[in-house]
């Protein structure tokens, strides 16, 4: 038998909530699969890090719940996302990447084994020195220079 | 390295490699100052509300939290922490949100920021936190906060103090000193001997215009022709010892020279090594600071023996020959060097082309060798689900898309040389085209024979040295690079300084004091919090609480692995700080959860703190600590080899040898740190008997998560967050109905009972 559909909202700090035993309590929204099935399978977790409700599928909750999820999604479950790369360089032992990213500039670091890492579903991914991810959904898309800048990390 | 070089080297660490600021703005701190406020802490949201990068300072005073941006003061938000009833941190995939709560859960502040300021937020939540517990602390300095927090990544991963290459191409010659002399001597060797390459080609030419070419024109007597012949015959044979001498005495002196200096490197890193404290090797990788010790120091041993010489010599060999081409010809000689730039250049460029193509080969063979140490350790684990076949596949198409990378790499090479051979020879082909013409009269100013086969003499010395300086920022990068990972190592402070008047305690009776200890890893974080408790000689104290206590804490700084960040401890009424470390932990014994036997026999790891130790004695340790029985089992008996490639202990073996090691050193303070936690209960048997006859005549320190192995102690401490909470015999704690003791206590005697069923 399949669980009931949790009911959520925005609370009124603009955080996710979810209605449990009948009252609401604040949530963070994980993915369970963050490329593999990147809209479906969130886990919702409470303050001590419990599993408040699983949405398998936000088609199946309500309007405002659905409303809600997409927005508490947007807001942590996403990363960086790269549309252009000015540089790429390195500096003993980081690799430096100057990139322009849909939220702005950016400059990060990789160390140098750290390589992009294709995702399923297409697209890449780099992961930075403070573990924050950059993503490249669509390489061949990029404009000729990020294209050459990135010949040597994804294939 | 001092606090200020420290916020300095961060500082310069931030400007450098991220596009943020490296420290609170001059306007925000000016602003808060003028109105009385103490900057306690500070961090940089790097989101704005709608998620773009937009960054804003968020302040800590004593009184406010305050939101600033570029904009005017007027329009900073500016929060009471005293409004603030609660401080919630989320974290997401690739960021973190901390909200700031006020009276009935209403949020007054929200920050999203990605996890490069994780840290910075982490610091500030505690902050605010500490105060709603009823701890205020108040960070003394920070702008070394922040820097540190945003820079460490940067400064762990990159393993550098950020300095220019010049600087630390110079701190390396500076290894040199010692060996002034032989510095002088190969260098002026290798000078000479460039200098005598030379001298063939111009000898060929006196011998063609001034010997040849007359006699075939009757112009020279035989008699003059055999005495010139002879004499230059002699030079140039004089010349070849010369320069044969000189090479083997640049040889020998920069080999031996660069090795001594690299002798001297790893020396002074390996010595400086031993005394950084437990938290450097927690931060690095084992692999990487080996590295450091052996490959780093062997490859500046390759760069200060024969690259920087190499080096030095292709420049003035490439000056000597063109000067030397132009002197004998200006014509031929601007002809053969004027293309050396577009060498340099071509150098260049295929240079950046190869490392592309190898940079990709490389992640290639990344690939290749995950599929090597994914399915290597786990072997057991493919066979069981009989996966041989698809790592097989998996293998075998990484290694085809290496060996494609690879054979990417070798197409450019083998492209770019003949390329460059060919666009050589066709100025050679220019050089012997306009010198033959003049040679023959038929072009141009006249042109000796003599001249024209010193050229081409010349021509063929050309291409080494050109070679050599293509090379060059490639190997003064690598060089770089490992000097860089030396001299982090070599310039990590050791973390205890040791007083200039230090006591030695002979022998230490074992009394501890606590007096209102504080103690926080990075400035903080409060991990023990105004700690007081004595321990007198000969007493066993159980140290009993939750993850995250402070337990551990309380150890290291008894055995003075770190330094306390306030208050005192003293051991026999001395301070702590004051004793000689050597020394006093000489006298103060581990007995560790995960025991580490070195590679060497059972003997050398019992005799390890006492390597003179009398056999006799070795035995009556073994015995104290149950290990004598299974020691005399192994064919080798005491001289079984263990450790890598040796001899393999199960973990209660391990275990009592570790013991008898303690038994032997004969500790005054022993410290025993869950030393029974990962054996079964029939080692444990054995191990505890072990320990009660360890524990005899001593002062005792131990942390146990099995509370049932500390019943014996004569004293339990009970820890919570840094604090002392309870503090007596077993029966005592036990007799405390709501006590953290009889809660532990009753979950263990529950989880026992459930598994006993």
């Amino acid at each position: 038998m399949s669980e009931p559909h949790p009911q959520l909202r925005t609370g009124a700090d603009g955080r996710l909530q979810c209605k449990s035993a009948g009252s609401w309590i604040p949530v963070r929204v994980v993915r369970c699969f963050p490329w593999v099935s990147a809209d479906r399978f969130f886990s919702l977790r409470d303050r001590d890090g419990k599993e408040a409700a699983l949405v398998e599928q936000p088609a199946d909750l309500d309007g405002l719940s659905r409303k809600a999820l997409g927005l508490a999604v947007a807001a942590s479950a996403s990363c960086l996302e790269i549309r252009k790369i000015r540089r790429i360089g390195q500096d003993i032992e980081l690799r430096v990447w100057e990139v322009e990213t849909r939220a702005g500039g950016r400059k990060f670091q990789t160390e140098l084994d750290t390589w992009p890492e294709p995702i399923p579903g297409g697209g890449w991914i780099v992961r930075d020195i403070t573990g924050d991810l950059y993503r490249i959904p669509r390489p061949e898309e990029l404009d000729q220079t990020s294209k050459s800048l990135l010949w040597a990390f994804l294939d | 390295m001092s606090s200020s070089t420290k916020l300095s080297n961060d500082q310069s660490l931030i400007r450098r490699f991220l596009d943020q600021p490296a420290e609170l703005a001059a306007p925000v701190r000016a602003v808060l100052l003028a109105e009385g406020e103490s900057i306690r802490l500070y961090v940089w949201a790097d989101f704005d509300a709608s998620l773009q990068l937009n960054g804003r300072w968020v302040v800590v005073t004593d009184s406010l939290v305050v939101i600033a941006d570029d904009g005017d003061a007027s329009g900073w938000s500016r929060i009471r922490r005293e409004e603030i009833r609660q401080v919630r941190e989320d974290s997401g995939m690739s960021g973190g949100w901390l909200g700031l709560y006020g009276e009935e859960e209403k949020l007054v502040a929200g920050f999203t920021f990605t996890n490069r300021q994780k840290r910075a937020f982490e610091q500030l939540r505690f902050l605010l936190q500490q105060q709603l517990d009823g701890h205020p602390v108040k960070p003394s300095n920070p702008d070394e906060l922040y820097a540190e927090a945003v820079a460490s990544r940067i400064r762990d991963a990159q393993s550098t103090v950020a300095k220019n290459q010049m600087a630390v191409i110079w701190r390396l010659l500076g290894y040199f000193k010692p060996y002034r002399k032989e510095v002088v001597i190969g260098s002026v060797a290798a000078g000479i001997m460039t200098l005598l390459n030379l001298a063939p080609p111009y000898f060929t030419k006196y011998l063609l215009d001034q010997v040849i070419r007359p006699v075939g024109e009757g112009k020279l007597r035989p008699e003059n022709v055999v005495k010139t012949a002879v004499g230059v015959i002699a030079l140039l044979g004089l010349i070849f010892v010369v320069r044969e001498f000189c090479l083997w005495l640049r040889l020998r002196k920069m080999a031996f020279l660069g090795e001594l200096v690299a002798h001297d490197l790893r020396q002074e890193v390996y010595a400086h090594l031993q005394k950084l404290s437990l938290g450097f090797f927690s931060k690095k990788q084992t692999g990487s600071l080996i590295t450091r010790v052996s490959s780093d120091t062997d490859r500046l041993w390759e760069f200060l023996a024969f690259g920087v010489v190499e080096a030095s010599l292709s420049v003035l060999m490439l000056a000597g020959l063109g000067g030397m081409l132009i002197w004998m010809d200006w014509q031929l000689g601007l002809v053969m060097t004027l293309p050396v730039p577009l060498f340099l250049v071509a150098y260049y460029f295929h240079g950046k082309v190869i490392h592309r193509r190898f940079l990709r080969a490389w992640r290639k063979w990344s690939d290749l060798t995950a599929v090597l140490s994914d399915t290597i350790p786990g072997m057991r684990v493919v066979k069981s689900f009989s996966q041989e076949d698809r790592e097989k596949a998996r293998f075998d198409k990484r290694n085809d898309i290496a060996l494609a990378s690879f054979n990417a790499v070798h197409q450019s090479w083998t492209s770019f040389w003949p390329l460059l051979m060919i666009a050589f020879h066709v100025i050679l082909l220019a050089v012997w085209a306009m010198a033959l013409a003049r040679v023959l009269g038929l072009w141009g100013p006249p042109l000796t024979l003599g001249t024209f086969v010193a050229f081409l003499l010349y021509m063929g010395l050309f291409f080494y040295p050109l070679e050599v300086i293509g090379q060059i920022t490639r190997m003064m990068n690598r060089a770089v690079s490992s000097a860089h990972r030396v001299f982090e190592v070599i310039d990590t402070e050791p973390p205890v300084a040791e007083s200039s008047d230090a006591v030695r305690l002979d022998p230490v009776r074992g009394a501890i004091r606590f007096e209102q200890v504080s103690f926080s890893y990075d400035g903080v974080r409060q991990i023990l919090r105004r700690l007081d408790f004595e321990i007198r000689p000969g007493e066993m104290i159980g140290l009993v609480g939750p993850s995250g206590a402070g337990k551990s804490t309380i150890i290291n700084l008894i055995a003075r692995f770190y330094e306390v960040s306030g208050g005192r401890i003293s051991i026999d009424g001395v301070d702590l700080k004051r004793l000689d470390t050597g020394h006093y932990r000489r006298q103060v014994g581990m007995v560790q959860q995960e025991p580490f036997l070195f590679h060497g026999t059972l003997l050398d790891n019992i005799r390890y703190g006492l390597p003179e130790a009398d056999l006799s004695k070795v035995i009556a340790a073994a015995r104290a600590a149950n290990a004598h029985d299974f020691i005399c089992r192994l064919p080798l008996g005491y001289e079984t080899v263990v450790g890598e490639r040796g001899h393999t202990l199960s973990g209660g073996e391990r275990q009592r040898i570790s013991i008898a090691r303690a038994v032997l050193h004969d500790p005054r303070i022993l410290i025993l740190d869950e030393a029974t936690s990962n054996v079964d209960t029939e080692t444990e048997r054995n191990i505890q008997e072990a320990l009660d006859r360890l524990v005899q005549g001593r002062t005792v320190v131990a942390i146990a998560h099995r509370l049932s192995t500390l019943q014996r102690a004569s004293r339990l401490l009970v820890i919570k967050e840094g604090v002392l909470v309870e503090e007596g015999t077993h029966a005592e704690l036990l007799a405390l109905p709501a006590g953290l003791y009889r809660k532990l206590h009753d979950l263990q005697q529950q989880l026992h009972a459930n598994f006993a069923v």
